[in-house]
């Protein structure tokens, strides 16, 4: 495989930046330094210390630990949404494609109809209606990302079916679910994986955005928004609440996007062969 | 009266085995000219390496050859030798590889004549100058000093030819001497020989799987088929119709047609509103065991023709029958046609093992898997590519080969009918051969029917015995090959023709968009 040296560090950069959130996320299942609820008013405010590395909050809680419990519940929504938008998105985009036709128009349409709703505002009408809860952030952001994957899946989709292997496997006497699964989806993977690489930076923003509003994750529960949100009034007194879960923000997408571009570049075919 | 050939009942086989040329019996007088046509595989290249005395290794020859009254067939090599080059000469297909690339042509034209201890060798060099001039080489346009390498194929043959004629022969055994050859260049040899053969009084004994050339060399024609003559007779102009030649060996005249359509047409909606009729109202017959050739330019409607006759693409009027069955019917058994595919950077899932390509044919056949793993390592053997290919990605071979492969896909299910789609223009033309001599055995061996689809007449020339020529969607003109090159009735088969004279198109890069995962 034509390698590019120059250029393949973003991938591993990507790599070890979203380790570096998400193995602390991971821990957290099974163990922080505090319970990340514990609320202990004597202590609050606290700067760096043996007992609280990051410090503690305006409710004397371990920042640490916070913010642990708070990206695992960020790359949770995130996570789940995409899974959600990868689960409905690619079958429609991938049937689109299959049958084309009257089919396919409709397909594509809906998704742009709901494509013209910003996560958002869904996201807000949902939870007017439901009532926020991290089922309800999920169900918001995923929906927002479905017609992007049904979009990119349809579209790497219908340049696979007219390719030679695709008309022999026809010969054979395959289906056309059969075909996509075999040939199609196969083919695709890389692209798709790029772009849920990508999609999950975006979802753990727009995840941040929701928590900033409070509409995701009700409290106690932490989320990175909402840290950032309740870091707000006391700004002045002590800046690293909002920093330290600014940081922890722009680190996950940063590695998500230098993970997927580094992807792209190492799996795209009209990149991977320049010399 | 004793004729200068006499041939009686000449059997070729192997010890024990069938024959392959059974009983053959003919005469050629002095300055006489006889020709030998049949498919591939008919026996008359044997029988003009028979009465050479050149037969493969492993094959011996019954009956009698005699020359000039003279019992030859029996004759120890070194009797053999003297009489080779000196009364019998030949002239082979492959002006390519018959000529010593080491040697310069001069003293390859003179070499017979060493052989033979004719001559001084001053006199062998001017008797070498001399033929080089009657077969058209003057000094001036291609010196005896020059290597092989430094000629084009027609002055490689014609080369050939003179050092064959160089010692003076009675009897000039040809076989497919132009095969190799673009028709502009075909013509020229022919005429050359025809020149030639006059002039000197020889006896022509001319081998030819080609109608068109026969007919242009000789009165008399034999017409081989399964190692027997089938027909013997004035050489006709081919007909118009039909094909002449039997293309198998076959017990029962008149096969059943394997493939029809009727009315076949179909057409697409362009941007705007307006159609185009992509394919209009074609009607085609192949036989089972028969080769077709499709020719025609570009947008003449080939493709999706083929789309249409394979069952790719429903045709929105006529009817299209594969063996009984409409092939476009989602329960049409796909087996018993093929396709092969013009790129094999596109034809291969890139994903995919070899293994896992070659065994797609057999879904629906309900194999066990030893059965579907023995199918598969049985035609990956006969497009001779090893059994361990099947673990390893297309990215792994090279063009030919993964074309190998694909050929290996379209005989694993067993079909009758295989459509090959321009199966040799990404290849360049060392491996064109290659594959062409591949597809021309495996015919031979299955008895497959073969619809080529093709743009080089050459090609079509090489493996098919009747041709159709499309254009603006219609079929204008069939006949057979020959006929169709020699003397092309429609206008687009004269363009076809003429586009012949033009450098050879370039062969297609691997596209950009391939890659190895």
């Amino acid at each position: 495989m034509a390698e590019r040296p120059d250029r393949n560090w973003s991938l591993w950069l990507g790599v070890a930046i979203t380790l570096a959130i998400v193995l602390p996320a991971a821990l957290s299942l099974v163990w922080t330094p505090y319970p990340p609820a514990a609320i202990d008013i004597k202590a609050r405010l606290q700067g760096w210390s043996q007992a609280h590395p990051l410090g503690t909050d305006p409710f004397g809680r371990d920042v640490l630990s916070l913010l642990m419990a708070g990206a695992r519940n960020s790359f949770g929504i995130a996570l789940g949404a995409v899974a959600l938008s990868v689960g409905i998105g690619v079958p429609l985009g991938a049937l689109a494609a299959a049958r084309g036709g009257w089919l396919d128009n409709l397909l594509m349409r809906g998704s742009d109809l709901l494509f013209a709703f910003p996560a958002v505002l869904t996201a807000i009408m949902l939870a007017a209606a439901l009532g926020p809860s991290m089922g309800v952030a999920i169900l918001a952001i995923g929906l927002f990302n479905l017609p992007v994957f049904a979009r990119v899946t349809r579209s790497a989709a219908v340049r696979i079916w007219p390719r030679a292997f695709v008309q022999a496997a026809r010969l054979s006497g395959k289906s056309r679910t059969r075909i996509t699964l075999e040939h199609v989806l196969p083919n695709i993977l890389d692209q798709l994986l790029v772009q849920v690489t990508l999609q999950l930076a975006l979802a753990i923003l727009t995840e941040a955005g929701l928590g900033y509003l409070g509409l995701s994750v009700p409290p106690p529960a932490p989320t990175l928004g909402r840290m950032l949100a309740d870091a707000q009034s006391f700004l002045a007194v002590s800046p690293r609440l909002a920093i330290l879960p600014g940081l922890a923000i722009a680190l996950a997408v940063l590695g998500l996007n230098l993970l997927g571009d580094g992807l792209r570049d190492r799996l795209d075919p009209r990149l991977g062969r320049q010399p | 009266m004793i004729r200068l050939l006499e041939v009686e009942r000449l059997t070729v086989r192997r010890p024990g085995g069938p024959p392959l040329v059974r009983e053959v019996s003919f005469q050629i007088a002095r300055g006489e000219r006889l020709g030998i046509v049949g498919a591939s595989g008919s026996g008359k290249s044997l029988t003009a390496l028979a009465i050479a005395g050149l037969l493969p290794d492993g094959l011996i020859a019954e009956g009698s050859v005699r020359l000039d009254g003279r019992e030859i067939l029996d004759l120890p090599e070194p009797e053999l030798a003297r009489l080779r080059g000196r009364r019998i000469a030949m002239v082979f297909q492959e002006p390519l590889t018959a000529l010593d690339p080491a040697r310069r042509i001069g003293r390859q034209v003179a070499e017979p004549l060493a052989i033979h201890g004719l001559g001084t060798q001053r006199e062998r060099i001017a008797r070498a100058e001399a033929m080089l001039r009657a077969v058209g080489l003057p000094p001036e346009r291609a010196s005896p000093a020059l290597f092989p390498h430094e000629l084009s194929g027609g002055q490689r043959q014609r080369v050939l030819i003179a050092a064959a004629l160089a010692a003076g022969p009675d009897l000039l055994l040809a076989d497919e001497p132009t095969t190799a050859l673009d028709l502009v260049i075909q013509r020229q040899i022919l005429d050359l020989l025809d020149e030639l053969v006059a002039q000197k009084g020889l006896a022509l004994l001319l081998v030819s799987h080609d109608e068109g050339v026969i007919a242009r060399m000789c009165r008399q024609v034999l017409v081989m088929a399964g190692g027997r003559i089938v027909r013997s007779g004035p050489a006709a102009v081919p007909s118009a119709s039909g094909a002449v030649l039997p293309l198998q060996p076959r017990d029962h005249p008149g096969p059943p047609a394997l493939l029809t359509a009727t009315g076949v047409s179909r057409h697409y909606r362009l941007p705007g509103g307006a159609t185009r009729q992509a394919v209009d109202r074609v009607d085609l017959t192949i036989a089972a065991g028969e080769a077709v050739g499709l020719v025609g330019g570009s947008g003449s409607g080939k493709s999706t023709l083929v789309r249409l006759l394979t069952g790719l693409e429903p045709p929105d009027g006529g009817v299209v029958r594969l063996d009984g069955r409409d092939p476009a019917e989602p329960a049409a058994p796909r087996h018993p046609v093929q396709l092969v595919f013009q790129d094999p950077f596109d034809s291969l899932d890139p994903r995919w093992r070899v293994g896992r390509i070659l065994a797609e044919p057999l879904h629906g056949l309900r194999l066990n898997p030893a059965e579907r793993h023995r199918r598969v390592l049985a035609a990956l053997a006969e497009v001779g590519l090893p059994a361990e290919a099947v673990r390893r990605h297309p990215h792994a071979f090279s063009g030919g080969q993964r074309q190998r492969i694909a050929i290996a896909r379209a005989l694993v299910a067993h079909p009758r009918l295989v459509v090959l789609d321009e199966p040799l223009s990404a290849l360049d033309r060392p491996l064109q051969e290659q594959v062409l001599e591949l597809l021309a055995a495996l015919r031979r061996r299955h008895g497959l029917a073969y619809l080529l689809v093709s743009h080089d007449l050459d090609i079509v020339r090489r493996l098919c015995s009747r041709v159709l020529v499309m254009a603006e969607g219609r079929i204008v003109e069939e006949g057979p090959v020959g006929r169709v090159l020699l003397h092309p009735a429609s206008a687009a088969a004269r363009a076809l023709l003429a586009a012949r004279l033009g450098p050879p198109p370039p062969v297609a890069p691997p596209k950009a968009g391939d890659y190895e995962p």
